[in-house]
């Protein structure tokens, strides 16, 4: 004889939200490469390449991951001159006629909405002091100054949010996933306060009052220039651009050279254009003499970056020159800052990673339910106490999509701690209901429900610390153990009781 | 109130009955060593733990390079940085070297330098992790812990206080005392201070409503014990928040719960016992702790209290059979919940184990305490509790 279970709300409630955590999740197999972001002055964007597209194709060619897109996009640009490339995303087609590598960032395709954190794949994390005492509203003014830089520099997907810890004591807390300059440094510790001088007395200083533009992504005003060998046996390269001040600026300018004299070659004056950034020079140009006492307002920046290798010094090169730009643009930050702690995180181990959590969580699962098994001797119990554990997992990731939580480490902890504890009052129930006495099941219930509430007090109550102790930074684990155990003690195990209730009394 | 008719009385006291004193005392004896062996521990290092670079400052790099040889280059790099400590990075999967991570209370500049000359490469995110914490913070980070840790603890006992006492009047001066401790405790949050300072309030709003059903005198010598600690505790909280203050409190907070609910100083000392005897072991082996390490006796308050709280609910709410029985009835179900957590966490510890220290060293932690925890509610609180229900005939 057949007989139908009874499905109660309760298990209707827990179906329903792991319905929706599923779709929050929403997991996708997309082949391709994600468009992160695209530089506004760029060819790409002019043609109307936007980012959150993916794309599928290069000149015909299907690009399955980065590392392809990577070698296809080598392959096409490995001469400096002009070329045809068709990009194909799944929203359209695009016709570009270029001679500068793609200037957008690109990541793989996500395979779902859960935000990963730095710890899965690779990143900056830094913690920043201001090294005067602010108000919070000077803090604010700070972090949208710190956004704007990074922006500028072409970073938007950079995380900066203000931390108090339990001293009082605040910080600039920066997170930039996925890939991340080499030299995070640089941006986020440097003030940043760049300074023209000739002959010691400042003519222009970055930022929009001296800068009404600077040459990017133009290959014909801004580049690298060349590159040579050096004596230790690496290579140095070097880079220009062309900065554009505004009128006030350049009258400095010719005041400033309209005294000077030649130089012994008679070509330039007798002064340089000395560049200091936060107080140290990076470079000396020289003037040529036909711009004595002119007020230009087009002026030709230098560097160079050096590396071991040619490849390198190209990379160090542009990412100095993208620097420059930037604090040229910007101006400087308003205080002078100070870094606490700088991690940078490689993406290398992140794949494996997320193979080791996951093998992880099978095997706990699976652990757990022998045990429930060996003690309960119940198939159907275990099946349903398994089956409860796994949801609360579902749900927590559910909701951290939801919200866009960075799952970093501390989170994962706090999801794999889960696995274990979940199970608590899952079993006070299976017990409860066993005894064979003469309560009421619903009173068994209840007696449980005592037991089951006063644990979550206080496992909650020993949570709450963590979301400011250490400025916060293992505050991921008290949200995952929090989130699961309120949704477990207001959705699942109430819903495995009842499932619990309906198995019994068919046996009853 | 009917009391259930046990067959225990007529009956001879069975082994446990006549010796589950002597099972206390050595339960107790373990707790003493571990408090002296950390005493001694605190005056030779000056601290009750190891810390590690992310809690004394300084820099770790982890290296992808699955050729290096790191015995030599531990030796070698030591020359320079003599606290210099390096392991391996392995996968479970694949069995194979990653890796390596090298830990030093030197600047990270020096240390990268050094290393990329040895390795003749670059360090760069291809190849490589590193984190930095300067010295300033990694100390503000420990002290913070610590804060935290207490009031956590102050907030569990608590609550623990809460579900298992019966004055209503007492509930109210512990609920000022416990969030005194807390605003005292983390007194920079100011989120906290004004959570302490509405949670005293409404404690003593509670406290003078519970009182007036009472007889006139009882009435009149309740409100001003009622007003008394409440005056107090606002003058303390506004005038002289100091830390000395902390074991002031805790001293008026275990006095009254010894004298109005043994069972949840029972509970409270038992989590406290786990956590000492943890440390000790810890300290013993030898392990440098990290953030993540100390975040574990965070989470080992939330863990070790649950069984406890299991065990004091059944033997004091369940009406049926007697104290051996419902004991041992708690004890199978309380052994089974702490056996899942063990399976749950000592499977993860063992996949993740050469690869990510952060986890493995919570995983240790908590694994060892949860360990500790089955002496502490089994034997500790069980024993404690028994005494007092035999005391109070309860049985």
């Amino acid at each position: 004889m057949l007989h139908r279970m009874k499905i109660s709300w309760r298990v209707w409630l827990l179906i329903g939200v792991l319905i929706l955590s599923l779709l929050a999740i929403s997991p996708s197999f997309q082949q391709g490469v994600l468009i992160k972001s695209v530089d506004k002055t760029s060819d790409y964007f002019a043609s109307g390449v936007r980012a959150g597209e993916i794309i599928k194709q290069i000149n015909g060619e299907n690009i399955a991951n980065v590392g392809q897109y990577s070698q296809v996009i080598d392959n096409l640009f490995n001469e400096s001159k002009e070329v045809k490339i068709e990009i194909k995303t799944n929203k359209g087609d695009y016709i570009v006629l270029t001679n500068s590598t793609p200037e957008f960032s690109v990541d793989k395709v996500p395979m779902t909405r859960i935000q990963m954190g730095l710890d899965l794949i690779g990143g900056a994390r830094a913690l920043v002091q201001p090294e005067a005492n602010i108000t919070d509203s000077e803090m604010n003014d700070l972090v949208e100054v710190a956004r704007n830089r990074f922006n500028v520099y072409g970073l938007s997907d950079v995380n900066i949010r203000v931390v108090n810890d339990l001293t009082g004591e605040k910080y600039m807390l920066v997170e930039i996933a996925g890939a991340s300059p080499e030299d995070l440094k640089g941006l986020v510790a440097q003030q940043g306060k760049f300074e023209g001088k000739i002959a010691n007395k400042t003519v222009f200083e970055g930022g929009e009052k001296d800068i009404s533009d600077v040459c990017r992504n133009d290959a014909q005003c801004s580049g690298i220039r060349s590159c040579q060998a050096d004596q230790s046996g690496g290579y140095v390269c070097q880079f220009q651009f062309a900065v554009y001040l505004t009128q006030a600026a350049a009258e400095k300018h010719a005041a400033a050279t309209g005294n000077l004299s030649l130089d012994s070659s008679g070509q330039y004056l007798s002064d340089k254009l000395d560049l200091y950034v936060d107080d140290s020079l990076v470079e000396s140009l020289a003037i040529s003499v036909d711009l004595k006492g002119r007020a230009t307002t087009q002026i030709s920046i230098q560097g160079s970056g050096s590396g071991k290798t040619q490849e390198e010094a190209v990379k160090a090169a542009k990412e100095d020159m993208k620097k420059l730009q930037t604090i040229l643009i910007t101006g400087s930050l308003p205080y002078k800052l100070k870094i606490a702690k700088l991690d940078t995180i490689s993406p290398i181990l992140g794949d494996e990673f997320i193979n080791l959590i996951l093998i992880a969580a099978i095997g706990s699962i699976v652990a757990v339910g022998l045990i429930v098994l060996v003690r309960y001797r119940k198939l159907k119990a275990s099946l349903a106490l398994l089956f409860t554990s796994f949801s609360e997992i579902i749900i927590i990731l559910g909701i951290a999509a939801l919200v866009k939580w960075n799952l970093d480490l501390p989170s994962i902890a706090g999801i794999l701690a889960t696995i274990g504890t979940g199970v608590d009052q899952q079993i006070v129930i299976l017990d409860e209901a066993r005894k064979g006495i003469q309560s009421s099941l619903k009173e068994k219930m209840k007696r449980a429900l005592f037991i089951i509430v006063s644990a979550y007090f206080t496992s909650m109550v020993a949570m709450l610390p963590l979301f400011w102790a250490g400025a916060g930074l293992f505050r991921g684990f008290a949200f995952t153990t929090l989130i699961g155990i309120t949704a477990g003690v207001l959705i699942s195990r109430p819903a495995f009781s009842d499932m619990i209730r309906a198995i019994e009394e068919k046996i009853a | 109130m009917e009391q259930a008719q046990t067959t225990e009385h007529h009956h001879n006291k069975n082994w446990y009955d006549k010796s589950y004193r002597w099972l206390l005392i050595i339960s107790a004896a373990f707790l003493l060593i571990s408090l002296v062996y950390l005493y001694n521990f605190n005056s030779t290092q000056g601290d009750v733990i190891y810390k590690d670079v992310s809690l004394t400052g300084g820099t770790t790099i982890s290296v992808f390079d699955k050729n290096a040889d790191i015995t030599k280059l531990g030796d070698t790099l030591r020359i320079e940085f003599p606290d210099l400590l390096i392991r391996g990075i392995s996968n479970i999967r694949t069995g194979g070297q990653e890796g390596f991570i090298l830990e030093t209370k030197a600047e990270v500049n020096d240390t990268q330098t050094a290393l990329e000359n040895y390795l003749g490469y670059s360090l760069t995110k291809d190849n490589s992790s590193i984190e930095f914490t300067g010295a300033t913070l990694s100390q503000g980070f420990y002290q913070q812990l610590i804060s935290a840790i207490i009031a956590a603890f102050l907030l569990m006992s608590w609550v623990v206080f809460l579900i298992f006492s019966h004055d209503k009047k007492i509930k109210a001066i512990t609920t000022m005392l416990v969030f005194l401790g807390v605003a005292i405790v983390l007194s920079q949050v100011s989120t906290i201070k004004m959570l302490s300072v509405f949670a005293i309030f409404v404690s003593i709003i509670y406290g003078l409503i519970v009182c007036r059903n009472t007889n006139k005198e009882k009435r009149n010598k309740d409100y001003l014990i009622l007003l008394g600690v409440f005056i107090v505790s606002l003058l303390v909280f506004y005038l002289y928040p100091q830390m000395m203050l902390l074991w002031l409190i805790w001293a008026a907070l275990i006095g009254i719960f010894i004298y109005y609910s043994i069972p949840s100083f029972a509970v409270i000392l038992s989590a406290f016992a786990d956590i000492v005897m943890t440390l000790a072991v810890v300290d013993f082996v030898g392990m440098s702790l990290s953030i993540a390490g100390v975040i574990a006796f965070l989470m080992l308050i939330g863990y070790s209290v649950d069984t406890d709280i299991l065990l004091t609910s059944r033997l004091l709410k369940d009406k049926e059979g007697n104290v051996n029985h419902r004991l041992f009835g708690a004890f199978k179900t309380g052994i089974t919940m702490t056996l899942t957590a063990i399976a749950a966490v000592g499977v993860s510890l063992a996949i993740i184990y050469g690869f990510s220290p952060t986890l493995k060293q919570i995983f240790t932690i908590i694994l060892i305490g949860l360990l500790f925890d089955i002496m502490n509610t089994w034997i500790t609180n069980a024993s404690m509790l028994k005494w007092y229900m035999g005391v109070k005939k309860l049985e």
